[in-house]
């Protein structure tokens, strides 16, 4: 993300956090709830807008506290059934709260120190959905295709952390 | 590249639907017989499935510090302590 997107998001975050916060308390929220409610909210939307998945017809501000509801009501009422209608724009991702596998926070750990570059490098691709171009420039390689071959190098590490934390875990259980 | 990391290449243009139909049919036949490649596919949807989590936790300590920034000014503070009061 560059500058001029984190000072659009700070924007958004100054107008619309106020309002979610009044919406969550009169609900019977706290603070707390409410900000980690609104950070879900602003990923989907992230996350849809990155995809080119977001056909909305409401400001972000609109979007946002429609979500944050939605998610109030399947984290706190145990309200699945919550939508808006046909709209696909409100749909939460499938694996937005699905408990994590096993080992995922310790393999997280690990991966965030001794694999920070490679899972930056597969952000960037699988998340922010960034070109091989723009990757390669990025993270300084001289060509596209160099990049890529790095992006499956990557992938591959990756698989072996995660099978050695599974043999790790058979091993101690 | 090695070969497994074309392997990766073709797994990953399996999951993403980025084959042809033919060269699916038979990728999908070659995983039904061998369990060595079912299990690389399942792995490499685990890995995918790392690199969100990994990447909306980034996102997590991105907003919280754009939080811990609008906090220090009084106007937005001051908005957000009248409702929590």
């Amino acid at each position: 993300m560059n500058s001029t997107n984190d000072q659009w998001l700070k924007e958004l975050y100054k107008d619309t956090f106020p309002q979610v916060a009044r919406i969550i308390h009169r609900l019977g929220g706290d603070l707390d709830t409410a900000k980690d409610l609104f950070h879900d909210a602003v990923i989907i939307y992230l996350e849809k807008a990155a995809a080119n998945n977001l056909h909305i017809q409401t400001s972000a501000q609109a979007y946002l506290i429609g979500i944050t509801k939605i998610l109030w009501m399947k984290k706190y009422k145990n309200d699945n059934h919550i939508s808006f209608g046909i709209d696909d724009n409100f749909d939460i991702p499938e694996d937005f709260y699905e408990p994590h596998e096993k080992n995922t926070e310790s393999l997280l750990s690990y991966l965030k120190t001794a694999g920070q570059r490679c899972m930056q490098l597969l952000q960037a691709f699988y998340y922010n959905q960034l070109s091989m171009q723009q990757i390669a420039q990025k993270f300084n390689y001289k060509t596209t295709r160099s990049a890529t071959v790095q992006k499956y190098k990557c992938l591959e590490k990756v698989r072996e952390q995660i099978k050695l934390s599974e043999i790790n875990e058979e091993a101690f259980s | 590249m090695r070969k497994p990391l074309v392997e990766i290449e073709e797994i990953e243009r399996y999951l993403e639907g980025n084959m042809p139909v033919k060269d699916k049919l038979v990728f999908q036949a070659r995983a039904i017989i061998s369990d060595d490649l079912q299990g690389k596919i399942s792995l490499q949807q685990r890995v995918y499935k790392i690199i969100r989590h990994f990447a909306r936790d980034n996102q997590r300590v991105r907003l919280e510090s754009i939080y811990s920034n609008l906090i220090k000014d009084d106007h937005f503070k001051s908005q957000i302590e009248t409702i929590f009061r």
